[in-house]
């Protein structure tokens, strides 16, 4: 039994309405018992972060996806090494990107949520805002997002202090799943102060994913986050990564 | 809901997030007549705006402080959400103590602040506007390099207005980090032009997310061109 891996991402309401894409961008990959995802959210003031974003999340969930060690068995040391050696290889692509096509780096501006699980244990690793949740039977583990003071600063992949900004969390044993989002989603995913996930949205999805297959789940989940009820809530891109851990 | 939607998903919004903004206004005997009451209906535009927008209705926290009466400087009301904002009608009267009304806007926009991270809200940058028709009456040079120093140290946005002939443009600059050059002219009494361009910029800042430049509407529907 593997994990059940969905994604999606929905524009935003403001992006539709500014004649923006959606600058959000997903990837998720099994890896024998366990699965590399990773959300990225372009920043809004950066002319080509839709694509920083897209690639980023490809990079980094390939690079991670090759690694042959089981992430749970990793020290916090040497798993940040290859965390960061998997996001410096997609910032490097990054760069060349912005070189070939004259841009800046900082135009591909995006901020990375990732978790690279093994059959139960592992890592959640973020750089900037957005949010992942790892849920295991008794309680939630959190990677909060990192703001400046104000809630519309955070910061990049693309920074030249991205290694300083780069944050892991361990994921203890017995984790049931884990969701990764943007920023964009964490008003309607998380409850009041983002302490938890929010039951009466996510209890439905995680029922309905169950019992589906990744291409309709798929499929649903992004008419969920496209909802209209959802322009009441954001304007921003909404990206929900979701993994189901197998049933034992 | 799109039919292909996983049913029976509860789609409420539980963001915490708040954009404070502060309007210093001069009640002053000058803005007697047509200027106080053309301000006063501004007022009603921006209220009515502000919850036309669930969203900046939500996140959007105003205060009012006036300048008026004898050298008084004095907050009308208390903080509160722009659903629950309810438009003051002014009345003109008394001097322009600009120095102390900043003063207490400042030392107001940081007590929110401090609030906010007390029960863990997030927030954007505060705004204060400071919109006067005369020259101040107070002494108001300390705390105006202070307002000068909150701005660079990015703990507010200023936005001085000047109503009038312009004749107070310098003084008014001494308030914001960028001088005269950010002070903004109001056109004739265009005051309700001047609170619906307010509005539409919360809505856009109250909405914002990391990352964002948050690209303001053009003011020229209000402002006059700075010669």
């Amino acid at each position: 039994m593997s994990w059940q891996l969905f994604g999606a991402s929905a524009i935003g309401a403001s992006h539709i309405a500014g004649d923006l894409p959606c600058q959000d961008a997903h990837a998720y990959r099994h890896t024998g018992n366990g699965f590399v995802g990773v959300v990225c959210d372009g920043a809004g003031s950066a002319a080509y972060s839709d694509a920083g974003a897209r690639l980023v999340c490809t990079q980094v969930a390939d690079a991670l996806a090759d690694a042959t060690t089981p992430p749970e068995t990793l020290t916090l040391e040497l798993a940040t090494d290859r965390v960061a050696w998997a996001l410096a290889g997609a910032r490097n692509r990054l760069a060349r990107r912005a070189v070939a096509e004259s841009h800046e780096l900082k135009d591909y501006a995006c901020t990375v949520v990732g978790a690279w699980m093994g059959a139960q244990g592992g890592w959640l690793f973020h750089i900037g805002d957005g949010l992942a949740v790892a849920r295991l039977a008794d309680a939630d583990t959190i990677s909060a997002p990192e703001n400046g003071e104000y809630a519309n600063e955070t910061f990049f992949l693309t920074g030249h202090d991205w290694s300083a900004h780069l944050r892991l969390t361990p994921v203890e044993e017995g984790c049931q799943s884990v969701l990764l989002m943007s920023d964009g989603a964490m008003g309607f995913v998380m409850d009041k102060g983002a302490h938890q996930v929010y039951a009466p949205f996510f209890e439905p999805v995680a029922r309905f994913l169950r019992s589906s297959d990744e291409a309709p789940g798929n499929e649903a989940l992004q008419a969920t986050l496209a909802d209209e009820r959802t322009h009441h809530i954001t304007g921003d891109d909404k990206t929900l990564l979701i993994a189901l851990a197998p049933r034992a | 809901m799109s039919d292909n939607a996983i049913p029976d998903v509860a789609l409420i919004d539980n963001t915490e997030q708040r954009t404070p903004l502060v309007l210093v206004l001069d009640r002053s005997g000058s803005m007697g007549g047509a200027p106080i009451e053309q301000l006063n209906e501004g007022l009603q535009l921006l209220e009515q705006e502000l919850k036309n927008d669930v969203i900046a209705a939500k996140r959007v926290r105003i205060l009012i402080v006036t300048l008026g009466d004898y050298d008084e400087a004095s907050i009308v009301g208390d903080w509160c959400d722009a659903m629950d904002f309810s438009a003051p009608r002014l009345e003109a009267n008394g001097t322009t103590p600009t120095g102390q009304g900043v003063e207490i806007a400042l030392a107001e926009i940081e007590d929110e602040k401090a609030r906010y991270k007390e029960s863990g809200i997030a927030y954007t940058r505060p705004w204060l506007f400071v919109m006067s028709d005369g020259l101040p009456t107070d002494a108001w040079e300390q705390s105006a390099a202070a307002c000068c120093q909150a701005e660079t140290d990015q703990k507010v946005a200023v936005f001085p207005i000047a109503v009038g002939n312009g004749s107070n443009t310098e003084t008014l600059g001494a308030f914001s980090s960028r001088g005269v050059a950010g002070v903004k002219q109001l056109a004739g009494l265009h005051f309700k032009e001047l609170f619906l361009w307010l509005s539409t910029s919360l809505q856009t800042v109250s909405q914002s997310q990391a990352g964002d430049r948050v690209q303001l509407p053009p003011t020229d529907s209000w402002s006059s061109v700075q010669v």
